[in-house]
């Protein structure tokens, strides 16, 4: 398995950071893993959720990079159930994710070329 | 298999593989996914799914996520030291996995029960893939 070259994100570290921009464009700034593996889940169609060390190691991650931030729940908002660990983009980290976005946008676009028309 | 044993055998593996990482790392790991599998039961009996299809689906996650857990630790407290002992006993618990992946492969058969095979396949090759990944990393 190669190494990652550093400063790039991998494909799933991509996908959360445009799933938590999406959280945050419907009015959901802050998010918690079980929430984020659903969201993705609903998004790119599939049929599993994110298994844990795979989520959980890419959002350490993804917090080293600075691009989210994270705390605990406060314990008032706790309803006999365990206390959340909530994240949330940082500026950069929305950056990244609309650099994403549009790079997406750019290759899906590329990907079906235009055909010029036949001539009468 | 219930969804609470599921979790229970998640949690317990959690504990296992953040044994001897500094306290506010372990806990804070265990605390989250402890979190994250309450959330999961309780999101999947809201929309109606089976307790049966809900244990296999938390099980599917761990066998999933099973070499991330590994390299995750392996950041946080590089192996130093005699790398033999974390190693023998990665490579131990890499096996009980494969071990419930056989008992599961075994039950889903007997019982018809395809998804469980497919849980213990699963299971098996995340072991084996921990395994070789475990092996790769010590020499």
């Amino acid at each position: 398995m190669s190494r990652r070259k550093p400063g790039t994100l991998l494909p799933l570290e991509t996908e959360i950071l445009e799933a938590a921009l999406s959280m945050l464009h419907s009015g959901h700034a802050t998010f918690h893993g079980f929430g984020l593996a659903q969201t993705m889940r609903e998004q790119t169609g599939s049929r599993s959720l994110t298994g844990h060390g795979t989520l959980y190691k890419a959002l350490s991650r993804l917090e080293e990079f600075g691009l989210l931030t994270s705390r605990w729940e406060d314990a008032a908002a706790v309803d006999g159930r365990p206390r959340r660990r909530l994240y949330e983009l940082t500026g950069q980290g929305a950056r990244v994710a609309e650099q994403a976005l549009a790079n997406n946008a750019d290759q899906a676009v590329g990907r079906f070329p235009r055909v010029a028309s036949e001539p009468a | 298999m219930t969804p609470e044993r599921a979790a229970q055998l998640v949690a317990r593996w959690v504990r296992f593989y953040t044994g001897e990482l500094p306290t506010p790392i372990a806990q804070r790991r265990v605390d989250e996914i402890g979190a994250d599998l309450h959330d999961h039961i309780a999101h999947e009996r809201a929309r109606g799914t089976s307790d049966r299809r809900i244990a296999l689906s938390i099980l599917s996650r761990m066998a999933r996520g099973l070499t991330a857990d590994a390299s995750w630790r392996r950041r946080v407290r590089p192996l130093k030291g005699d790398p033999m002992k974390p190693l023998v006993a990665i490579l131990a618990a890499a096996l009980g996995v494969a071990a419930i992946g056989v008992v599961a492969i075994m039950r889903g058969e007997s019982g018809d029960a395809p998804e469980l095979v497919l849980l213990g396949i699963l299971l098996i090759v995340g072991a084996f893939a921990l395994g070789v990944r475990t092996a790769q990393r010590s020499k």
